[in-house]
């Protein structure tokens, strides 16, 4: 059981991740990541957001949506989820911790757009087996998310003291350097462990 | 020292392992590594051209040193095409984007490599293993500019059969990998041996070759049990196959790509180790060594920076 959680998570983090290899979530991955610490405080909050979106959104699919015969419904039920959760959490924010709810600014509210949340809260929706396991694909979705967040604003912060040729400074050294990252990742497919 | 003759030094500690490739596997791998030169000196002089820099002695040994490089890890009857396409992606999207000399971000020999295996993975992985099949050089010209296919010459080598069969039994390994892999021990002795020479000298550091041998070794030294048709491969096979030996003296010691920080470096190194051991265990690739480099290239600032906070910490307490 406890083996079985570690795969589920190295597969969604590493193996299948949401990123760089399914290319979900690139907005605020290209867009969030010019300060590593900014980005460390939007990689927990999707973090959270992300685990227990997928957890209600398989909550929803079993216990509602399947049985009444609504699965039409489910991109607008998700969405709905998504955006609750992200509200609660930015009051939550606002109220303990107002230094990084102004740090964070606007991208709170912008991680409802993140296309990644939706996408995790679909696919979870119809291949989970258990409500553990969707949680635990959220989280590692999440966890995997983060990673890249933050060793892309860590690459781009060293970049910035870099020479780089005019025709290529910003979105385009950004995005040759984001796929050379997924080309890293890319020796990490069809990893199995069986 | 400066960076000139530290490069000139790096590309002199690789002869032996160059002369053993060449004997083990033949005229492929000089033909390999004079395009690659050929390549990468055009394209080094064409960037200085466009970017209207005085071209330096540093800038042109790095780009020569990162083709060799790359040249020395693809097979022998790899297409003259595809070797100056892997020379063109490493220079171009490991280096020069990046500003040229000093700048790149990810090692650029293997960002070339991963173009290469990504865009053809079938002709990267077909070696000449046994010293016997050669082609006649007029055939493997042949094959070099794409008149005649490598059908009848290529087989398995050791990585490969532990990638296609999930594991290798003891039986299995002295009957099939063993008359494959003695020849590759002589490569890898070949470059360990350039590899000594260089921290001898003190262009290199032990740490990381140390940290990668760890990372690699340790892992298959728990998950190998004495050869039953899961087993992994045995420390020894890690040790001396593949790009383990060229990968820990030649390649993760770049000093651009890898940490700044001491205990950066050990991370890193045990990173690339570790990394190598997961894919060539479990992954599609029957050596990961290249992917490994580029993750941990892409981690390197990242850990550079957690190693700094951590000190600052510790500091301020």
């Amino acid at each position: 059981m406890f083996t079985e959680a570690l795969l589920v998570l190295f597969t969604a983090i590493f193996v299948n991740n949401f990123v760089v290899v399914q290319f979900l979530g690139l907005c605020p991955f290209l867009g969030a990541s010019q300060r590593l610490s900014s980005a460390a405080g939007l990689a927990s909050a999707t973090l959270f957001v992300l685990t227990l979106s997928a957890g209600a959104a398989y909550l929803l699919e079993q216990y509602v949506l399947q049985p009444f015969g609504l699965t039409g419904l489910r991109i607008l039920t998700f969405i709905l989820i998504i955006a609750a959760l992200v509200q609660f959490m930015e009051i939550v924010i606002r109220a303990t911790q107002p230094v990084l709810h102004q740090f964070l600014g606007v991208y709170i509210p912008l991680i409802t757009t993140n296309c990644m949340v939706l996408g995790v809260a679909l696919i979870n929706a119809r291949t989970s087996q258990s409500f553990f396991e969707a949680l635990l694909l959220g989280l590692g979705a999440g966890l995997g998310f983060g990673l890249l967040l933050l060793m892309f604003a860590a690459l781009r912060e060293h970049q910035s003291v870099l020479n780089v040729p005019k025709p290529f400074q910003g979105a385009a050294i950004n995005m040759i350097t984001a796929g050379l990252i997924a080309l890293g990742f890319s020796g990490l497919t069809a990893m199995q462990f069986s | 020292m400066n960076s000139n003759q530290i490069m000139t030094r790096t590309g002199m500690a690789l002869i032996p392992g160059f002369l053993a490739s060449v004997w083990v596997f033949g005229l492929g791998i000089l033909l390999n590594v004079a395009a690659a030169l050929l390549a990468a000196l055009v394209l080094e002089m064409a960037y200085h051209q466009v970017r209207r820099r005085p071209q330096t002695q540093a800038s042109l040994s790095s780009g020569l040193l990162a083709a060799v490089l790359l040249a020395l890890c693809l097979p022998p009857m790899l297409p003259f095409g595809l070797v100056v396409f892997g020379v063109a992606f490493a220079l171009i999207f490991g280096k020069f984007v990046y500003g040229g000399l000093g700048q790149n971000l990810f090692n650029p020999a293997m960002v070339g490599y991963g173009g290469l295996i990504l865009s053809s993975p079938l002709l990267m992985t077909q070696w000449l293993p046994e010293s016997g099949v050669t082609p006649s050089t007029l055939d493997l010209f042949r094959i070099k500019i794409g008149l005649q296919s490598l059908d009848g010459y290529t087989g398995a080598t050791a990585l490969d059969l532990l990638r296609n069969r999930q594991g290798m039994t003891l039986s299995e390994y002295w009957q099939l990998a063993e008359p494959v892999f003695n020849d590759q021990i002589l490569i890898s002795l070949g470059y360990l041996l350039g590899g000594i020479y260089l921290i001898q000298a003190r262009i290199i550091s032990f740490k990381l070759p140390l940290a990668m041998l760890i990372g690699l070794l340790v892992p298959s030294l728990f998950l190998y049990d004495a050869g039953s048709s899961s087993s992994l491969g045995s420390p020894w096979l890690h040790g001396l196959a593949g790009a383990t030996m060229i990968g820990a003296f030649f390649i993760i010691t770049d000093p651009v790509s890898s940490p700044n920080t001491t205990q950066g470096l050990w991370i890193y190194g045990l990173l690339v180790g570790g990394l190598t051991f997961l894919i060539r265990g479990f992954g599609a690739y029957p050596d990961g060594l290249a992917f490994a480099v580029l993750l941990s290239n892409a981690a390197a600032p990242l850990i550079d920076r957690v190693v700094q906070l951590r000190s600052e910490r510790a500091q301020n307490r």
